[in-house]
């Protein structure tokens, strides 16, 4: 575990009962002239967990502005694949058609948006390069399986439409340049509980978006950063104390060790765990005990990806991007140092 | 398209007013953030007028003992913005090889 200073007010912030010191970043009392050497010297990034939903990044030695411009582009700027026109067909459910087709519009589509083009706002056909064709038709109908002989009980078949019923349709000669079959994400996502006779059959468009035309666009379910938390014990607690203080904070980050005289001691094991509740000022006695601050140059990052894109590809796209509204910005200066 | 645009150019340059279309506080913040860190800027700050338009104004404030113009600073720090982001992408993907090189092992 990294030593804490929660005395340095450069590097922590201090929570207290009802008031927070030194929660100032860095930005203003440089004495130092910044430079990208520094920079690249001190920055340090950890990938702590890398599963198929989620990713989970520590940053240390960087300022929150960077790290929420990431967080921000991430979340409105990365564009993904969406149904965003529905052609109803048929469409004989309780269900009204524009209800339908908010709903479908929220499922992820698993395509890679790198192979496709942006489509014009107007245009009702679309081409192969622009556009994802699906088709979803379905009934519900008598189980012809369904008697006492056969033990079947289901005595309808299709009850509950799931995203696994919409199939792709490929236009042109999208078959040649699209390798993985287009499919939702997830294939036990609910669209409707329909009944006996009911039925959809639907033709879908999918386009290219960005979040910030629509959240359905985005291409996470959620990123978000938090500091990490500091915890002293300013004086040692012992016995049943030790356990009421446990208690205080989430489970795993204090742990109650025999101490060298062999008293039941409470130590911090795991501050990066706390969801800073501070419940701790719920006791009189402990409000003194305890220090508890946030580090303000260690993040701890998050992307929870829908699937659509794997977290590490979200995250560098999301580099690109803020490079490229870089590069865009410097050709402009330059063209006006020029004029 | 023009997105960059000069509102106000006085003091010989040593306070500018730029507006950027299409940007937000992504590029607003991150950009205000790092051209503050320059020591030849006296201020420097940013507003969007309107919530739904999306449009960025940014005045920038210079020493004038130090020699360098508003329009400079800004040049520097969209450089060094660019720069942060080409070191984050790598130390990003060295973080990645080492975390599967740790799980595989």
């Amino acid at each position: 575990m990294t030593h804490v200073n929660l005395n340095d007010g450069r590097y922590t912030a201090t929570l207290f009962k009802s008031h927070i010191e030194n929660n100032d970043t860095s930005e203003c009392d440089d004495d130092e002239q910044w430079t990208i050497e520094i920079f690249e010297r001190d920055l340090d990034i950890t990938i702590v967990k890398n599963d198929e939903n989620l990713m989970e990044i520590e940053f240390l030695n960087i300022d929150a502005p960077i790290v929420n411009a990431f967080r921000r582009i991430i979340m409105s700027e990365i564009p993904t694949m969406a149904i965003e026109k529905v052609f109803i067909g048929e469409n004989t459910t309780i269900f009204q058609d524009d209800f339908l087709a908010h709903r479908l519009g929220l499922i992820p589509i698993k395509a890679d948006p790198r192979l496709f083009e942006y489509r014009d706002e107007n245009d009702m056909e679309g081409t192969p390069q622009d556009t994802i064709e699906l088709s979803l038709k379905i009934k519900c109908v008598k189980n012809p399986e369904a008697s006492k002989e056969t033990g079947v009980t289901d005595l309808y078949l299709n009850r509950n439409v799931y995203s696994k019923s919409i199939k792709w349709v490929p236009l042109g000669n999208q078959s040649s340049f699209i390798k993985e079959t287009i499919k939702p994400v997830n294939d036990d996502i609910l669209i409707a509980k329909i009944s006996p006779g009911q039925a959809l059959d639907l033709k879908l468009h999918c386009v290219k978006g960005i979040g910030r035309d629509h959240a359905k666009f985005s291409p996470v379910a959620t990123v978000y950063y938090r500091l990490h938390p500091a915890i002293e014990i300013t004086r040692p607690i012992h016995g049943e104390d030790a356990k009421l203080l446990q208690s205080c904070f989430s489970k795993g980050v204090i742990e109650v060790k025999k101490d060298r005289s062999g008293k039941e001691t409470a130590v911090v094991a795991n501050a990066r765990d706390d969801s800073l509740s501070r419940n701790y000022y719920m006791y009189k006695k402990f409000e003194d005990a305890i220090k508890m601050g946030l580090k303000k140059n260690h993040f701890i990052f998050y992307i929870e990806s829908t699937g659509i894109l794997s977290s590490e590809s979200i995250f560098n796209e999301s580099v690109e991007i803020l490079i490229s509204k870089c590069r865009n910005l410097l050709r402009e200066v330059q063209e006006l140092k020029e004029s | 398209m023009v997105k960059l645009k000069v509102l106000r150019n006085e003091e010989e340059g040593h306070c500018v007013t730029l507006e950027m279309l299409d940007e937000d506080h992504t590029l607003g913040n991150s950009l205000r953030y790092i051209i503050m860190k320059n020591q030849c800027v006296k201020f420097c700050g940013y507003s969007i007028p309107h919530p739904t338009e999306r449009r960025v104004i940014m005045q920038i404030q210079t020493y004038p003992s130090k020699g360098v113009t508003g329009l400079q600073v800004f040049e520097q720090g969209l450089q060094d913005l660019l720069s942060i982001c080409q070191v984050v992408k790598h130390k990003f993907s060295s973080a990645l090889s080492e975390h599967s090189a740790e799980l595989e092992s």
